[in-house]
């Protein structure tokens, strides 16, 4: 294909724009807690004069922001584990055995995909309520699986759906059960995927707002993600600088996840 | 003549797929206790006045559909919830041309862009919401102060308190946050494409451009409409940013439909009311995407 | 007798797959399975195998009824056409993976039996890697081997070698060749190339549409096909088939279709072409011979009673030349010696003759009648 340089300029135009717009407030916000509180009242600069770890300092010590933290990372990792249970086999039988009622089961798990689960923040509130599960991390990990099993069904059955048939059969051939074949054989070779899987279930625990302010009440399970809308609505005057490392602080992580679920994904799934 | 007798097929049937039945159960568990279950329940508590913790639970009928349909908010929240879809659209506009681009053959370093660009979406939406409460802070904001600089804006814009700017922040808030997404699923379904067919492309002659109307984005229909169909679901369940940023307001000028039923199951704890709003959604919804849905079923059939 | 298949049809929902699918198999042979894609024939050889399960009919392995059976009890082994190998695993594991399931086996035996397998195979020195790090041969050598340990009673090969390029093919079929005469088992053979079929079957079974067509030696399938199908998929280039209205001129019978005629001796059958007014001959190419003057089957109307072809096109294949020619409608294939085809050139018109003797007879049908 012939590009034009005039093209190729544009294209790059288009990269550089998107990535400026990405990084750009990322970046500022990065500055920012680096800023004296004064320095933030004075207005918009790029270089903290003076240099302050004032805000992270505030930020780390304030706020039991780590027993939050914690609590975020404990119910994202439940959540993570209880999915696993669920989408591993429940994906394998999808993508690659037939079944009476295979057909019905196929729609009703594609509609949750295109459900506005945040209705369901009610009745679950009102469900975990009544079996005792409010303020419980048990009833965080049960809540996020309706965010986290539609797209993992989508994600693995297509993934499984990828790997040749024969493998099974060269199994059950040689001596395998059908289980055994999917354990010994299919499971082992599909760990890039399925770690990519659960990294994304833990990132949708941990980045969850909706269930977790209406299910969770104690400062002892807060996650990190309503302490710190708690705050920004408090009402009292906010401390941007500190809020700004606490941000990091809390997007940080799920970041790195995310690159390296994504280096997973290639792994597993670019191996078809 | 033996017949088998309806249970008889209904046995085999299950010993014949033990496996797979077995290997279903979590996920069926899943399915009717978490999905199915709540939400019949909660067109149940929807017919009830259903105040949280409380203790009775009056019969209402249809009082807490008609109370939303008759408070003067109902317009309101109907057109911010349209706002919002509208910056679902402009996500995908940009989902598209972002994947088109950095699918280009000549860009190297694809991981290192599509990596980027990821990054708004890998965080918790209730950070990009306090991202964007500062940036956009009218007085110590760096957006407003650039774009007083640049004399886009005179003054600086309360935007919390006026209705138009209150909507249009929280759309751009949610549109820097979700973006990626669209993006990760067009662009894998652009790397599917063969390499064959850019190559058949250019000897026959075909430009930039014709190659990229004709040929390469009819193949990624599918994939734009299933992204497009999904993230629109799922944008019109992320509430925390309104939340933080407006609280649904000024009054309830972005009380989007889910933000309006959170408002009236968290604030005003009344679960009959929230649900029935619900309900309004779920309706909504359903009205946008089932021709979206009908165009991807009948693509899957010709296949 | 080591494999009986017995009245074995197989459904997909309402199609039918294979049907009335009957043969035998020994110990000492090797029986193909050949046919064009859609057949049936692999799915006769999965029904075999215990990987479907057939709608009506029966299996026996070594005297054992398996139908039905598992698998993994049927003591067979089933080499795929992806190979299937694991790809996790060293080739060492993949090929023990089947003693490693089987209870009862020291680790000193299945040892032995792994050493002795990738002497055979010239796996040695590729034990410890995996699958990846072999070349395609390698890779179903290794297969095989997995196959081979577990000492079956017999062996199963789906299109084993379809993926292979042309020189590895050829080789590989004889490595089969001579291992399944060392070892003495039955070996079932799926393939949609009659070459294939031809250089390694004791017996073959050529399907199509589900039903066998033909079941013979090579010889029986080449020289005595059952069918048009039969005479037209076996042998390159393909045979040539001529149709035409039959009449009789004295003793001799005539095959007529537009200015050419075909005459021969209908001594031996005249019975059996009773009631057929149209004929389907076919001969092959090596028998439709050219510029042969002391043979006179053909007469074209309107010339000097003489048939002569316009040629073409000549394909040179080394040890023999291919010549297309054309009479009208008709277009026939020749297969001559080098020295024969010298000083014909495309263009050219030739005479044609038949050897009738070698000629086939079929009804419109297909059905063979002589």
């Amino acid at each position: 294909m012939h590009y034009s340089w005039r093209l190729k300029l544009l294209i790059y135009i288009v990269l550089v724009l998107t990535v400026l717009t990405v990084l750009i407030p990322l970046v500022y916000v990065g500055v920012t807690s680096l800023k004296s509180s004064s320095d933030i009242f004075r207005g918009s600069s790029w270089i903290p004069r003076p240099l302050s770890l004032r805000s992270w300092m505030e930020a780390l010590t304030s706020l039991n922001i780590h027993r939050n933290m914690l609590n975020s990372f404990l119910s994202g990792f439940g959540a993570m584990l209880l999915s696993l249970i669920i989408l591993v086999p429940g994906a394998y039988v999808f993508a690659r055995k037939s079944f009476p009622g295979k057909e019905f089961l196929f729609y009703m798990v594609t509609g949750t995909l295109l459900f506005p689960v945040i209705l369901l923040v009610v009745p679950i509130t009102e469900m975990m309520v009544q079996v005792k599960l409010f303020n419980t991390y048990a009833g965080l990990w049960l809540a996020f699986q309706t965010l986290i099993i539609p797209f993992g069904m989508w994600t693995l059955r297509g993934y499984f759906a990828g790997l040749p048939m024969d493998l099974e059969e060269a199994a059950m051939v040689y001596g395998c059960t059908e289980f055994q074949a999917f354990y010994k054989v299919i499971l082992p070779i599909s760990l890039p995927a399925i770690i990519a899987v659960s990294f994304i279930s833990f990132l949708v625990g941990w980045n969850d707002f909706e269930f977790s302010n209406m299910l969770v009440t104690t400062e002892s399970i807060k996650p990190a993600t309503v302490a710190l809308y708690t705050y920004t609505i408090s009402g009292e005057q906010i401390s941007w600088g500190p809020l700004m490392a606490m941000t990091i602080l809390i997007g940080l992580p799920p970041m790195i996840l995310y690159m390296l679920a994504q280096r997973f994904i290639q792994k597993g799934f670019g191996e078809r | 003549m033996f017949v088998a007798k309806p249970m008889d097929r209904v046995s085999t049937a299950i010993r014949e797929n033990a496996l797979a039945y077995g290997l279903l159960v979590p996920l069926i568990a899943f399915l009717v206790l978490m999905m199915w279950y709540p939400f019949v329940k909660g067109i149940w508590i929807s017919f009830h006045h259903w105040p949280f913790m409380g203790q009775k639970h009056n019969w209402v009928g249809l009082d807490n559909y008609l109370w939303f349909l008759k408070s003067g908010n109902f317009g309101t929240s109907i057109v911010a919830t349209l706002v919002y879809i509208a910056g679902t659209f402009i996500q995908l506009a940009l989902a598209v041309i972002a994947a088109v681009a950095v699918d280009q053959k000549f860009v190297k370093g694809k991981t290192l862009w599509h990596g980027i660009y990821l990054l708004p979406y890998s965080m918790p939406p209730v950070v990009t919401g306090v991202i964007w409460l500062f940036l956009l802070d009218p007085d110590l904001g760096m957006a407003q102060h650039y774009l007083q600089q640049f004399s886009i804006l005179q003054e600086p814009v309360y935007w919390m308190v006026s209705t138009w700017p209150a909507r249009l922040v929280v759309t751009w808030c949610l549109s820097w946050t979700f973006w990626p997404f669209m993006f990760v699923i067009i662009y894998a379904a652009l790397q599917a494409i063969p390499r064959s067919h850019y190559e058949a492309a250019e000897i026959y002659g075909a430009s930039w451009w014709t190659t990229t109307t004709r040929v390469v984005l009819p193949q990624i229909k599918n994939s734009v409409l299933i992204a497009f169909i999904v993230r629109l679901s799922w944008n019109l369940s992320k509430i925390s940013q309104v939340l933080q940023m407006t609280q649904g307001g000024p009054g309830y000028d972005t009380s989007i439909l889910p933000v309006f039923m959170y408002r009236e199951a968290y604030f005003s704890n009344n679960f009959g009311r929230a649900y029935a709003i619900g309900i309004f959604l779920l309706i909504l919804v359903m009205i946008i995407i089932a021709p979206m849905v009908k165009m991807v079923h009948r693509a899957f059939k010709e296949s | 007798m080591a494999i009986i298949v017995e009245n074995l049809e197989h459904r997909y929902g309402s199609f039918v797959a294979c049907r009335d699918i009957n043969f035998q198999v020994e110990d000492t042979e090797i029986l193909v399975l050949l046919g064009p894609s859609g057949c049936g024939k692999t799915t006769v050889l999965r029904c075999i195998a215990g990987l479907e399960k057939p709608a009506m009919g029966a299996v026996h392995i070594s005297e054992r009824d398996v139908t039905a059976m598992l698998p993994r009890d049927r003591q067979i082994a089933f080499v795929f056409q992806n190979i299937a190998l694991f790809p996790h695993m060293t080739i060492r594991r993949n090929i023990s993976f089947g003693l490693d399931m089987t209870k009862g086996l020291s680790k000193e035996e299945i040892d032995r039996r792994i050493q002795g397998v990738s002497g055979v195979l010239q796996l040695k020195d590729h034990l410890d890697k995996k699958p990846s790090q072999l070349s395609g041969g390698q890779q179903q050598r290794a297969a095989l081997g997995r196959a081979m340990v577990m000492e079956p009673r017999a062996f199963l090969l789906d299109e084993p070698f379809a993926s292979l390029d042309a020189n590895l093919k050829v080789e590989m079929r004889t490595e089969i060749h001579k291992l399944q005469r060392n070892l003495k088992k039955a070996m079932v053979f799926v393939t949609h190339d009659q070459e294939e079929a031809m250089v390694l079957g004791d017996k073959i079974l050529l399907m199509k549409d589900g039903v066998i067509q033909q079941a013979g030696t090579p010889d029986e399938i080449y020289n005595d096909p059952a069918n048009v199908f039969v005479a037209t998929f076996i042998g390159q280039p393909n045979t040539n088939l001529i149709e035409g209205s039959l009449g009789f001129e004295g003793k001799r019978c005539l095959l007529q279709q537009g200015r050419f005629a075909l005459s021969f001796d209908a001594a031996g059958f005249k019975d059996e072409l009773r009631g057929h007014d149209r004929l389907v001959v076919g001969i092959r190419p090596e028998n439709v011979l050219i510029n042969a003057s002391d043979r006179q089957t053909c007469t074209l109307s309107g010339s000097t009673g003489v048939c002569k072809a316009k040629v073409h096109l000549l394909e040179p294949l080394g040890s023999r030349v291919v010549i297309y020619s054309a009479i009208d409608d008709f277009e026939f294939r020749s297969v001559v010696l080098p020295e024969h085809a010298r000083g014909i050139s495309e263009g050219q018109e030739v005479v044609i003759s038949f050897d009738i003797e070698r000629a086939w007879f079929f009804s419109t049908e297909g059905q063979r009648i002589h």
